[in-house]
């Protein structure tokens, strides 16, 4: 060993400990992950340091802070965000809070019970943002799961809620959205199910679900009931001719009040 | 006399290595607490503020000593002492500023042998655990450093026959 390194040999244990130092505190500020701004009406029973983030039950985030805003109309909770988790949080992401929750014909949000409430979120696809309105329950239907959007207008609701099922045959085939007043119209939004779009053709008619009807005459009464769910939240039932035509750009649909006979035989299937 | 100097070299390249590893000692979590599913990181200035908001101020006092000021004392210590024994300040103060670094040398492990002895003992799964952080081990890192510089420096000391 020359003179010469044996005096730089000390050195060298500064230069490990810079780099050592730079890694850990560069480590820390890659490994924290934005802060989003979540706007809400009311907390939904969020707590601080304790409520996390979830994506498909994946922890990625927690709530940090919840405070109201200098002229107490709103309530804003703020995330953070883990850096990979960080592409959640997009224009067009959708947040809301998860609780339990007990309806007629489900339960929903039955882990948030152990857990205690927690944030969750449907991505969306428009460039990275950090403030975010979040919704007052969870959408009606996941943005992930797989399907097709169809307008239904009506003169009026028949009962049809958000939430409610899309029935063919009996069998669930997708859900209703939506719905709101648009031109003095009732506007429903429909998801249909991937799986069942072939379903749906030019002359595809819809009605409401039979919840309760009955038939008292002079021979008897005659009771028809729908599903427990469809009791509750409505429901729409539709209906294919056989040799129908594909859909067109201009397809409309519109909510029948009741079913015509007719429509009722090509489910029945005696035409 | 050439021993003597590589060893104050040594010294100083210590202190300076432990100085370096100061900075994220302090500015990150040295623990991660959780209780009830409440999850802390907490720094150690970040415990001491706590400290003071919950008006205990004597174990405030300490921390803020014995992990913030002495390891900085001790730096700086090690400096002062590592140039002084190169230019032939009175060998009585030099001996004794040496004397008071390893005196207090030790001590500031306090903190680490305490989160390990938490760590292990609060320990009920999910209801309540502390887990070491980074700046734990930056701070471990801290106080060896700042104790082999001082080793270093007696070395050089005694091979310069400076006694206190």
């Amino acid at each position: 060993m020359t003179i010469k390194s044996s005096r730089l040999l000390p050195w060298l244990m500064p230069v490990i400990a810079a780099i050592a130092a730079a890694f850990l505190l560069i480590r820390e500020v890659r490994s924290k992950g934005a802060t989003l701004v979540l706007r809400a009406d009311r907390n939904a029973g969020l707590e601080v340091d304790v409520s996390k983030l979830r994506y498909r039950g994946v922890e990625c985030g927690r709530v940090t802070d919840i405070r109201l805003d200098p002229e107490a109309s709103e309530v804003k909770v703020e995330v953070t965000i883990e850096r990979w988790a960080e592409q959640l949080a997009r224009e067009g992401s959708k947040f809301w809070v998860v609780t339990p929750k007990l309806e007629v014909g489900r339960v929903r949000g039955l882990e948030a019970l152990r857990s205690g409430a927690y944030v969750t979120v449907d991505p969306g696809e428009g460039p990275e943002q950090t403030e975010f309105d979040m919704l007052p329950e969870a959408p009606a239907v996941a943005a992930d799961r797989a399907g097709q959007r169809y307008l239904l207008f009506a003169k009026q609701t028949h009962g049809i809620q958000p939430g409610a099922p899309i029935y063919y045959r009996g069998l669930t085939i997708g859900t209703v959205v939506r719905r709101d007043l648009v031109n003095d119209t009732i506007r429903f939004e429909l998801h249909v199910d991937r799986p069942y779009i072939h379903l749906l053709k030019n002359e595809t008619k819809f009605w409401p679900t039979v919840a309760l009807r009955a038939d008292v005459g002079i021979l008897g009464a005659e009771f028809e009931t729908g599903t427990l769910e469809s009791f509750w939240s409505g429901g729409v039932t539709i209906a294919t001719p056989p040799n129908a035509t594909k859909i067109r750009d201009d397809t409309t649909y519109w909510l029948a009040p009741e079913p015509d006979d007719d429509w009722q035989a090509w489910i029945d299937g005696d035409t | 006399m050439a021993d003597a100097r590589t060893r104050r070299s040594y010294a100083t390249a210590f202190a300076l290595s432990a100085l370096l590893l100061y900075v994220p000692a302090n500015l990150l979590p040295i623990f991660e607490h959780a209780s009830f599913g409440r999850q802390q990181e907490m720094t150690i200035w970040a415990g001491v503020i706590e400290l003071v908001e919950a008006s205990e101020m004597t174990l405030a006092a300490i921390v803020f000593i014995a992990s913030m000021v002495i390891p900085l004392i001790k730096i700086v210590g090690v400096f002062w002492v590592s140039v002084a024994l190169g230019r032939d300040t009175s060998p009585k103060l030099v001996g004794r500023g040496l004397a008071f670094l390893e005196r207090i040398g030790p001590w500031s492990m306090l903190d680490v042998f305490l989160l390990a002895v938490a760590i292990s003992v609060v320990r009920f799964g999910d209801l309540t655990y502390i887990v070491p952080r980074a700046g734990i081990f930056a701070f471990a890192a801290v106080v060896v450093l700042t104790i082999i510089a001082t080793q270093n420096l007696r070395a050089a000391a005694d091979a310069q026959g400076v006694t206190p």
